[in-house]
């Protein structure tokens, strides 16, 4: 870290110096050179569905260019680290989301000292939330979500749930559903939502929790059939399928929420711009159209919004990971 | 010592090194292993296979150790350079990185005319820099001076 | 008919002038993201996707097709010419294409893989419009038990591939499953090998294992001989191949095309897996199965234009199901979604236009990329004529740019440069590198579906013989053991004494 230290002091001798060049006696406007955003994510991963759009519409309202460099690997530890740590000027953004939680909570629960924290950062901005739907086999024999309680209910540990992944938001959201009826069920994690999903299909697991996104063209296609969603309300492109609170069971809303955060120390004034422009971002009718297109629905929230939902979801994802931990998870 | 049998206590070593690790790691019950099993298996099988190597290695050519291994300044040097380039990426930025290991390689390991070298390491980095950053759009490290 | 129909009108829609400027495109770039070893399809793709946002869908998903089959094109080159994979599925090709240049072949081999990429292509495309539906419901049908029972048999097949000894072949296919266990397990996420290091969690890249051991390996080795390699000077007449090697390459391309296409529709490492079968399949069928690995024409026909076949098969769950089973294709999905569309089940039925286009563009798309790489064998060829000493620093560059590029991380170069010093060293032992990398790829997978298995049955060993699909593979594979055994009962009893001084 020392060489990354001498390196963010030279560019910061160097964007001195250009300053006293370039503008002698007024400080200039914030963005006034392009703004880094850092994607935990390989290009062409599920980020750049949302991202894209962001970066075209925010150069509108920002006036600078928002450039996307992907730094992939370690779950996203990565990327956290880089945008932890970057200088707190505004000109480096990180993709924050429900990812980034469970994996610095983990690191956590698990004794280690995360290399970045939830504190690390100041959030800017929620650009979508997408929810889990819990969906079953189409040749299964449950078409409510009642009928597979039941059934699980009367024969513990002998069904299972398959999920996107250990630790995945797919994952968490049926330990969720699990724990709040106290069903018993083995879980197989797959490498993704596609195996997954294909594996659901094809009747190798009896129910999994993944995102409308993906879930909701196969229910179309009677491939699986969704039966409830981890939503506080019931989502507009399925409105018969009804809400795990309306099925009884309460305070197991689950999901992913993807957004934009700054360095923790990033000056007021420059959060409050980066804020107002994703707030308008998210509220421009191109970019709606763009989400919508692709079946998600804008659920944006602003900057001081986000911290309240990160810190409850932080603690609520901790709480869950916690359990798991006991149970023997590694 | 023959070639095969410095092959063999390589996999031997290897194979025990693996073996300790694996151990250390949860082994699960039978119906769902763990994720030291895989591991620990394949490490016994080495070992194994080690030392089958070992016992029926006494003939064949012998290891030239000093031609194989230490005598070998083109391969130190390019190995050494390499390690150089991937030490410098991140802190000096693609091109000047590019240029130097280049120029390096081509004058001192395939002993090009110095004006032959630089004209070939510049060209290249050049014409790399126009591909790989400019056509292909990758976000290689821009280095302190930003190019 | 109404396929036939419904086709007529996808090539005139594919015909228009700019669908075919967009797929010629597409060709292009994945033929040339596929020459570079690293940057594979899946890189290749995303980093055009942001071009195809001022086309109409039907165009853009012309053109990243383009680019995931185009990219299987190219792999083969450098493969051939310098022994360096430019993809996974090209690992198999580098045993016997870079022995045919050795020999002053590389023209005919190239010839061939681009004839076969051709014709498998093309005969996984029939597939694809034919069958799509229907297959996609045979592909679902394969759980982690069904894998693991076909995989089985793969890794016995991986077994008899090496031309050295058994044991020594054996001790590399042990020590690639073991590096492939580097990282986290994806199923406890216990951290295993990884001391730590933060680039090791995800575990160790096929790129930087791959292009360490065999491109810095080889580098490494050939500067030790000397740094003026042989000038090789190809003339026309040797750049295409002989009717001898013509009429031996037509049962291998055929075979390759049929069983990569089916491959291809397995989730995992359908590419690989298809041109590695088809190499093992044809050595089976060999008469001389002893040449192989020295240059026969067979071992390059077959997997590449198996691995091309399988990008057919591959594309049928996405199509017919929306369900991506490949990196390459996910981003291609990604694509659609930004797109504003969404492949599901009724992805056919409702955009019946688009599916058509997409076919007939495919079956063109085949097209250009044949007649673009034949006259390009000529000047891959002449690459060789460039002195070894210019030659190698750019090929030691290319691969450390090709690893960077695939996340970004100098700790990947790190490893690069060391596998490529043990590539150096296997080598000067005499140990074959191709079973330690094809190992490193199936192993993983082999662990995973094992487990997978065994944790959706509850414990019960009945999920690796209970359906007919378990049970076909399993009983092949126990064939295939005993033949195993009993073959090497009969060499040991042949003499031990020849363990020394086999390999080349």
């Amino acid at each position: 870290m020392k060489r990354n230290g001498s390196l963010m002091l030279s560019v910061l001798v160097g964007i001195v110096f250009l300053c006293f060049l370039s503008a002698p006696g007024a400080r200039a406007e914030f963005p006034e050179r392009p703004i880094t955003l850092i994607n935990p994510q390989a290009p062409g991963g599920a980020n750049d569905v949302l991202a894209r759009p962001y970066t075209q519409i925010v150069e509108k309202y920002l006036g600078q260019p928002v450039v996307v460099v992907n730094k992939p690997g370690a779950s996203g530890m990565i990327a956290n680290v880089a945008g932890a740590q970057a200088a707190p000027d505004g000109y480096t953004l990180t993709i924050g989301s429900s990812l980034m939680t469970i994996v610095m909570e983990w690191e956590k629960i698990s004794g280690k000292e995360p290399p970045a924290y939830i504190s690390d950062f100041a959030p800017v901005g929620v650009l979508s939330t997408i929810p889990t739907v819990l969906s079953v086999p189409y040749a299964s024999p449950w078409k409510t979500i009642t009928e597979l309680i039941n059934e699980v209910k009367a024969n513990p540990g002998k069904y299972t749930f398959v999920s996107a992944g250990l630790r995945s938001p797919t994952h968490l959201g049926a330990e969720r559903f699990i724990k709040a009826l106290g069903l018993k069920c083995r879980h197989v994690p797959y490498k993704g939502g596609g195996p997954a999903l294909q594996a659901l299909v094809g009747g190798h697991g009896d129910f999994t929790t993944q995102f409308s996104l993906t879930s909701i063209p196969l229910h179309r296609g009677n491939k699986l059939r969704i039966l409830a969603v981890q939503n506080s309300e019931r989502l507009k492109s399925i409105p018969d399928i009804p809400t795990m609170r309306e099925a009884g069971i309460q305070n197991i809303e689950n999901g992913m929420w993807l957004g934009i955060v700054a360095p923790k120390n990033t000056p007021s004034a420059i959060l409050e711009k980066l804020r107002d422009a994703t707030a308008e971002t998210v509220k421009d009718p191109a970019y709606i159209q763009a989400i919508q297109a692709v079946g998600e629905e804008v659920r944006p929230m602003g900057g001081s919004e986000l911290a309240k939902h990160w810190a409850l979801e932080s603690e609520s994802i901790s709480r869950l990971l916690k359990e798991l931990a006991k149970e023997g998870m590694k | 010592m023959t070639k095969e049998r410095f092959g063999s206590l390589f996999l031997i070593a290897l194979g025990l090194y693996a073996m300790v690790h694996s151990l250390r790691l949860p082994m699960g019950e039978w119906n769902q292993p763990g994720p030291g099993v895989f591991p620990l298996i394949l490490s016994v099988l080495l070992a194994i296979i080690g030392c089958s190597l070992y016992v029926v290695s006494d003939k064949g050519p012998r290891l030239n150790w000093k031609d194989t291994f230490f005598r070998q300044p083109k391969i130190w040097a390019i190995v050494g350079l390499t390690a150089g380039f991937i030490l410098c990426f991140d802190w000096l930025g693609f091109v000047p990185t590019t240029a130097l290991y280049l120029f390096v390689l081509f004058f001192r390991i395939s002993r090009l005319s110095f004006i032959y070298s630089i004209a070939l390491s510049l060209g290249i980095t050049g014409a790399a820099w126009f591909f790989f950053v400019k056509t292909l759009n990758l976000h290689l490290p821009p280095g302190p001076w930003r190019f | 008919m109404d396929a036939l129909v419904s086709l007529y009108h996808g090539f005139e829609n594919a015909l228009s002038l700019q669908n075919i400027y967009l797929c010629l495109i597409g060709c292009l770039w994945g033929s040339m993201v596929g020459v570079l070893p690293g940057i594979g399809p899946l890189a290749g793709i995303a980093l055009l996707i942001p071009i195809t946002y001022g086309i109409d869908p039907t165009g853009a998903i012309i053109m990243l097709a383009g680019i995931y089959y185009g990219a299987m094109y190219g792999g083969s080159t450098t493969s051939i010419l310098l022994n360096i994979p430019g993809e996974s599925a090209s690992v198999v090709t580098c045993l016997d294409g870079y022995q045919m240049t050795q020999r002053g072949r590389a023209g005919a081999a190239l010839f061939i893989a681009a004839i076969g990429s051709w014709i498998g292509g093309t005969i996984s495309i029939v597939g694809v419009m034919l069958l799509s539906p229907v297959l996609a419901d045979v592909a679902t049908k394969f759980g982690p038990g069904e894998l693991f029972s076909l995989l089985l048999v793969a890794l016995l097949l991986l077994s008899s591939l090496g031309s050295s000894s058994f044991l020594k072949t054996l001790a590399m296919i042990s020590m690639g499953m073991l590096a492939g266990t580097v990282g986290m397990d994806t199923l406890t996420g216990a951290y295993r090998f990884t001391h730590g290091f933060m680039g090791l969690y995800d575990g160790l890249g096929f790129v930087p294992v791959a292009m360490g051991m065999f491109g810095i390996g080889e580098i490494l080795s050939t500067t030790e001989q000397s740094i003026v390699r042989e000038v090789y000077r190809p003339r026309l007449r040797e750049l295409l191949t002989t009717w001898d090697e013509f009429r031996a390459s037509i049962g291998p391309i055929l075979r390759g095309s049929v069983m990569g296409f089916f491959i291809g529709l397995l989730p995992g490492a359908a590419h690989i897996l298809s041109s590695f079968m088809s190499y093992t399949v044809e050595k089976r069928l060999a008469k001389r199965p002893e040449e192989f690995g020295t240059g026969r024409i067979e071992g390059v026909a077959g997997p590449e234009t198996a691995n091309n076949a399988a990008t057919g098969g591959a594309m049928i769950p996405f199509l017919a199901l929306g369900i991506p089973t490949t990196p390459a294709i996910a981003v291609i999905m990604i694509a659609l979604l930004i797109h504003g569309i969404r492949p599901g089940p009724l992805f056919i039925s409702e955009n019946p236009e688009l599916f058509w286009t997409l076919i007939a563009s495919m079956y063109i798309g085949n097209i250009i990329l044949v007649l673009l790489n034949l006259p390009l064998i000529g000047l891959f060829v002449s690459l060789l004529r460039v002195p070894f000493g210019i030659l190698f620093p750019i090929i030691l560059f290319i691969c450390l740019i090709g690893t960077y590029s695939v996340s970004y991380n100098t700790f990947d170069l790190a490893i690069l440069l060391g596998f490529g010093c043990m590539g150096y060293v296997f080598r000067k032992l005499d140990y074959e590198l191709a079973p330690f990398v094809l190992a490193f790829i199936i192993g993983p997978l082999i662990e995973e579906t094992f487990r997978q298995a065994l944790m959706g049955s509850g414990g019960s060993l009945a999920v690796f013989y209970e359906s007919p699909i378990t049970f076909t593979f399993m009983s092949i594979a126990a064939v295939l053991l005993g033949y195993n055994i009993f073959k090497s009962l009969r060499q040991s009893r042949i003499g031990v004494s020849s363990t020394g001084s086999t390999g080349p």
